[in-house]
């Protein structure tokens, strides 16, 4: 296998690389920021097909800090089969957060609900064998992580987290985007994998297979940060 | 992937050759006015102590080539003379007036360079360094990038955008490294099958340089 040096300069002077051919990727495309699109019942159009996969879940990596992995997961089905919106766990185990489905609200066992609703409930039941915290919104479920958006597609919103731990942070400042292309957290890009494995191979799970198309949630750092105060 | 950073603040207009031994890595100090050579092993540790040539202030484009049993280093010294030294021997050639940025430059056997105001190129054989060879060739401003096996001499501007996505273009074996043309400031480093690394994103990453070690 042969290496490379590679030599520049600029900025903060003289730097050398050395690189394997296993230092190289194949190329990710441009980023395409695309706006997204809204129908007449506020569902944004359509990323769905080539981002969300029905059955095996769109299975989207990231990680904030490069150090932990969060996952993504859309469309989950019950055990009785009903479509019940998504949630994303943390380091494959826990935060919990539960989102649109389709329509701009929870739906639960073929039901719409509101978070609220979902709040009232009590722990959330869990699914596809994996136990879910839970979150309450400041006011309202109203970030719809939909599965139907387009390129480009970015959310901002405050939301209370609940750990498992019964810790609880208040006025936490989420951002989400989705694009197709790939995305860069703290210079890392990060992709979307074909298959989300719990507690399996961390870069596998991190990077995945390329399919150039991607999504991402970054997040705003300061004193409401969960994920830099979680331990 | 190794990065490393030289303490050279004012370092500039670097190259980077592979000799039996390891790399080599030589730029212009831009506040001694020294060109610096550094060894490098070829886990890019530190092989052997840094050596520093008085070199003048003005930019002094320095290559640094192997060829055969044999490192050259090549630059333009403060009174704009082209220097050609054969680091093994020890052998040293003025190269008289030389002309235009990069003005100097290395491929096959020869070195060849700007010899005057209207930039004609001489190329010497690296094997008779003290006798110039002329093929008429007229280079630019620009300068020089590399030497072509036939005695040809190919341009900074012949090549500045001729792979797609790269500015400033060198080769190594089956891998081009260039400025990206685009967007934001990075290297990148492709090889022939088209898988790509990202160099220094969102610094300013000069003209890189580019060395094979082959498998």
């Amino acid at each position: 296998m042969s290496s490379y040096a590679i030599v520049t300069s600029g900025g903060p002077g003289v730097r050398f690389a050395l690189l394997t051919e296993a230092d190289f990727f194949p190329p990710v495309p441009e980023l395409i920021d695309t706006p997204f699109i809204v129908d007449p019942h506020g569902v944004v159009e359509d990323i769905y097909e080539w981002l969300w996969s029905s059955n095996q879940g769109p299975d989207i990596s990231f990680s904030p800090d490069g150090n932990v992995r969060f996952n993504l997961k859309s469309d989950e089905v019950s055990a009785e089969g009903v479509a019940i919106g998504e949630h994303w766990d943390r380091d494959d185990v826990l935060v919990g957060h539960l989102d649109d489905a389709s329509t701009g609200r929870r739906i639960y066992q073929g039901q719409n609900v509101t978070a609220e609703d979902w709040v009232a409930m009590g722990e959330p039941v869990p699914w596809s064998s994996l136990p879910l915290n839970h979150n309450w919104f400041s006011d309202g479920a109203r970030l719809w992580l939909t599965r139907r958006c387009v390129s480009g597609y970015r959310k901002t919103y405050v939301t209370d987290i609940s750990w498992s731990s019964g810790d609880v942070q208040h006025n936490v400042e989420i951002e989400i985007r989705i694009d197709v292309g790939y995305g860069v957290i703290h210079g890392r890009e990060v992709r979307v994998r074909g298959a989300y494995i719990p507690g399996g191979n961390p870069e596998w799970n991190f990077y995945g297979p390329p399919k150039g198309k991607n999504a991402w949630v970054a997040h705003h750092t300061g004193p409401t940060d969960p994920w830099s105060a979680r331990p | 992937m190794q990065i490393r950073e030289f303490d050279a603040p004012h370092g500039k207009l670097v190259d980077v050759a592979a000799d039996p031994l390891g790399w080599l890595v030589v730029y212009h100090d831009g506040a001694t006015g020294d060109l610096v050579l550094h060894q490098l092993a070829f886990d890019g540790a530190d092989r052997v102590p840094i050596v520093r040539l008085p070199c003048g202030a003005g930019n002094a484009y320095p290559r640094v080539y192997v060829w055969g049993d044999a490192t050259y280093l090549a630059w333009r010294d403060g009174v704009d003379n082209g220097r050609l030294l054969n680091i093994t021997t020890g052998l040293s050639t003025d190269l008289g007036l030389v002309h235009g940025n990069d003005p100097i430059a290395f491929g096959s056997w020869f070195c060849a360079y700007q010899e005057n105001a209207t930039f004609s190129i001489a190329l010497r054989a690296l094997s008779a360094p003290a006798e110039p060879v002329r093929f008429g060739q007229v280079g630019r401003g620009t300068g020089l990038s590399f030497v072509e096996t036939s005695g040809h001499v190919v341009l900074v501007d012949d090549v500045r955008t001729v792979v797609a996505g790269l500015v400033n273009p060198r080769w190594a074996g089956a891998c081009v490294v260039g400025e990206n043309a685009t967007g934001e400031n990075r290297n990148i480093a492709r090889l022939n099958d088209g898988r790509e690394a990202n160099l220094w994103v969102g610094l300013e990453s000069f003209t890189p340089r580019i060395a094979e070690r082959a498998a």
